[in-house]
């Protein structure tokens, strides 16, 4: 990959979607969303090494995206009101976003990890490059909450620390498309 | 298993990508647009060879510094690694404050390495009461001493490397004395949750670092000698009295300046040091010391890393004085002449607030239009001047411009902005002027009165200027994107882009800064001629 805006229009064009889903899933917010992710885009492919292929600036990129925003210390913008028709999927169901801001930026980062990528711990601290120690608290600390929270969702709080695959390198990012 | 919370995070991100494709457009051009500011600074860098040009340099290292543009030259230690040091210290993990590095430090032997690269660091004992750091007010340091610490190795990895740190040494020395300048920045490869104290952060240079020599001159934040180990296994900290702790998280940068100058030999104040480096003789051993701020009040032990700095050793360039020993007015009615160098003098109508230590990822250099006297310099110091604009549509423009240093001494020379006039035989008021960073666009940069108005960088010294070398380049750039940069809404890329189509003249500016005179610049002014206008991949590109 000759240079660094080629890398970020291929990352950009083949998975901005993912980022930008991604971010908005953290941030329950569609600016704050799009600003995490055009700061991961620059930060990704902008510091360092210049990336040796597409899939290595994607890697950069999501990682950048997920440091950054576990790092934030911004204030975090009100939810919006979501119109009936793009509300919950089962009649019901209460707004994820709103259980998911009762956590803090570490936990819920940490938590989304877990289980949208399948990671486990050990791969969750290389992510974010934060130790595993931080990672098993933060995991144990969301998990009760949304356990007492959101008994609907049968959060299992052992299953949160210790499950996961370990290999980050299995995880393949945006597979759930 | 956690199958509910799996499959509503799943469905909630899912929700994510309804409409996602729409902002990605908006999203990747405000990202190319941060992208660009720190390519701007990267290039600049290298134009003309290892010549440092300009510089919004900070910014540039902010988003990291590209191998192949810094300069290597290894500074590495002539001892080998040894076996005899004690590696049963208690790793830190991700807990990097000064307390838990201390708890992990192991002692550190002249000669001697471990055999896993640790981070180099000094502990030092100290008197809670007399602690200079205790309670000390934040800006610049008033005292600088030294004190003897012990040697040691901290953390299970590096924390900041000589790849962390962009450094320029410029030394000159003649009969009236010697002169070192260090500029430095200094950034974190990792977002490690590393704070460190920017107010004390100190420059040393060693002309015989592997060996114990008696103390030398210490100034201003700074140490020049021989060695700073003073045994086997102790070294001299350099220590101030001021005290700014901040994170280098999220892509903020430190950056510093050391400034050491000595009389000719025979006078009192005359340093054999400060003179070896200064008359090139010796290309000292540069390390910075970082103190690392306890989490509670300065107290009994202080932590200070030390950080090896690869330098580009060049010349201390002229400044504007040096330039103005012989001048003449220059007037509207004076058309070019290519036998003499346009240029201005240009009054500084507030300068801008300096960022002395640290600047975020988000900073953006500042710039003002000034009101400036032309003049003519004798002979002409800018030529071969290369003009490209890449034209992406809509979205935005790229403007790129090179010129080439003609004169042999080095020059000083700040960010170089353009300026583009539609009608420059007419002339035109501030209020005519649109500018994004480093560009204004305009009717005429003259006035009625004779005088000219040009962007004018408000970062005049420091990191921020660099000592171009002679028969060097000089570049400069812009990208006109009103939604990122916001400083003119009413100046769009359409605008731009059919003021020059149509003819409009482009000119360099060139920003010397005065040694003594930080209130005006001398500007050089270059013709640029028509640009070779390249169409962006952006259009074209799936």
């Amino acid at each position: 990959m000759g240079s660094r805006s080629d890398a970020l229009r291929a990352v950009t064009r083949g998975h901005g979607v993912d980022l930008l889903a991604r971010a908005r899933l953290l941030t329950g917010d569609d600016a704050a969303a799009g600003l995490l992710v055009e700061r991961a885009l620059a930060q990704g492919t902008g510091r360092g090494h210049v990336a040796e292929s597409p899939d290595d600036a994607t890697a950069e990129v999501r990682r950048a995206l997920h440091r950054a925003f576990r790092r934030s210390k911004e204030p975090e913008p009100p939810l919006v009101e979501r119109p009936a028709a793009e509300g919950a999927d089962a009649p019901g169901e209460p707004d994820l976003r709103e259980a998911l801001r009762l956590l803090s930026r570490r936990e819920r980062v940490a938590l989304v990890l877990r289980y949208v990528d399948g990671m486990a711990a050990t791969a969750i601290a290389v992510e974010l490059d934060v130790s595993v120690k931080a990672v098993l608290a933060d995991l144990r600390s969301g998990a009760s909450r949304l356990a007492a929270e959101r008994p609907d969702l049968h959060v299992d709080v052992e299953d949160a620390v210790e499950g996961g695959v370990e290999e980050e390198l299995t995880v393949a990012f945006g597979a759930r498309r | 298993m956690s199958a509910g919370l799996a499959a509503a995070l799943a469905r909630e991100e899912q929700r994510g990508r309804d409409g996602a494709e729409a902002d990605l457009a908006a999203i990747e051009e405000r990202a190319l647009g941060r992208l660009r500011r720190g390519r701007t600074v990267r290039r600049a860098w290298v134009a003309g060879g290892s010549a440092a040009v300009v510089g919004v340099v900070a910014v540039g290292l902010a988003w990291g510094t590209e191998p192949a543009t810094v300069a290597a030259p290894g500074t590495s230690p002539s001892a080998s690694a040894s076996p005899a040091v004690d590696e049963s210290w208690a790793p830190v993990g991700g807990n990097l404050s000064a307390e838990a590095l201390i708890a992990s430090s192991t002692p550190r032997v002249l000669g001697q390495q471990p055999r896993k690269a640790r981070q180099a660091a000094l502990l030092c004992e100290m008197d809670p009461a007399i602690n200079p750091w205790r309670d000390a007010p934040s800006g610049e340091s008033t005292l600088t001493e030294t004190k003897e610490c012990e040697a040691v190795w901290v953390g299970d990895a590096p924390l900041l490397t000589n790849d962390s740190v962009y450094a320029m040494l410029h030394v000159g020395a003649d009969r009236t004395g010697g002169q070192m300048i260090l500029d430095w920045v200094m950034y974190s490869p990792t977002d490690n949750g590393l704070v460190i104290d920017t107010a004390a952060v100190a420059a040393t240079f060693a002309t015989e670092p592997d060996t114990v020599t008696p103390p030398g001159l210490r100034t201003r934040g700074a140490y020049v000698g021989g060695s700073l180990w003073v045994s086997p296994t102790q070294r001299l900290a350099v220590m101030g009295n001021a005290s700014d702790p901040q994170s280098l998280d999220m892509g903020a940068t430190a950056l510093g300046t050391a400034e050491i100058g000595t009389q000719p030999q025979g006078s009192a104040l005359h340093s054999d040091e400060v003179w070896a480096i200064a008359s090139g003789e010796v290309e000292p051993e540069v390390v910075l010391q970082v103190r690392v701020p306890p989490d509670g009040a300065a107290g009994g032990q202080e932590l200070i890393l030390e950080v090896p700095v690869n330098v580009e050793v060049d010349q201390v360039g002229d400044t504007a004085e040096d330039l103005l020993t012989s001048w003449e007015p220059r007037t509207q009615e004076d058309g070019r002449d290519p036998s003499r160098q346009a240029a201005d003098v240009c009054e500084i109508a507030e300068p801008a607030p300096s960022p002395r230590t640290i600047i975020t990822m988000d900073w953006v250099m500042p710039f003002e239009t000034a009101e400036c006297e032309p003049i003519w310099l004798d002979e002409p110091l800018l030529g071969s001047p290369r003009y490209t604009i890449e034209d992406n549509g809509d979205m935005s423009l790229y403007l790129d411009w090179q010129l080439d240093l003609e004169r042999r001494a080095p020059l000083q020379v700040a960010q170089s902005t353009l300026v583009v006039e539609t009608a420059p035989a007419t002339t035109g008021a501030e209020a005519d002027q649109a500018r994004v960073e480093t560009l204004a666009l305009t009717s005429s940069a003259w006035t009625a009165t004779g005088t000219r108005l040009l962007p004018v960088s408000g970062m005049l010294d420091g990191i921020f200027v660099g000592h171009l070398q002679g028969a060097n380049g000089v570049w400069g750039g812009t990208y006109v994107d009103p939604r990122t940069l916001g400083d003119d809404g009413a100046l769009t890329p359409e605008e731009v882009r059919r003021a020059i189509v149509k003819g409009a003249r482009s000119t360099a500016l060139v920003a010397v800064p005065f040694a003594r005179d930080s209130s005006r610049v001398l500007i050089l002014e270059m013709p640029l001629g028509k640009p070779e206008i390249r169409t962006s991949t952006l259009e074209t590109e799936g």
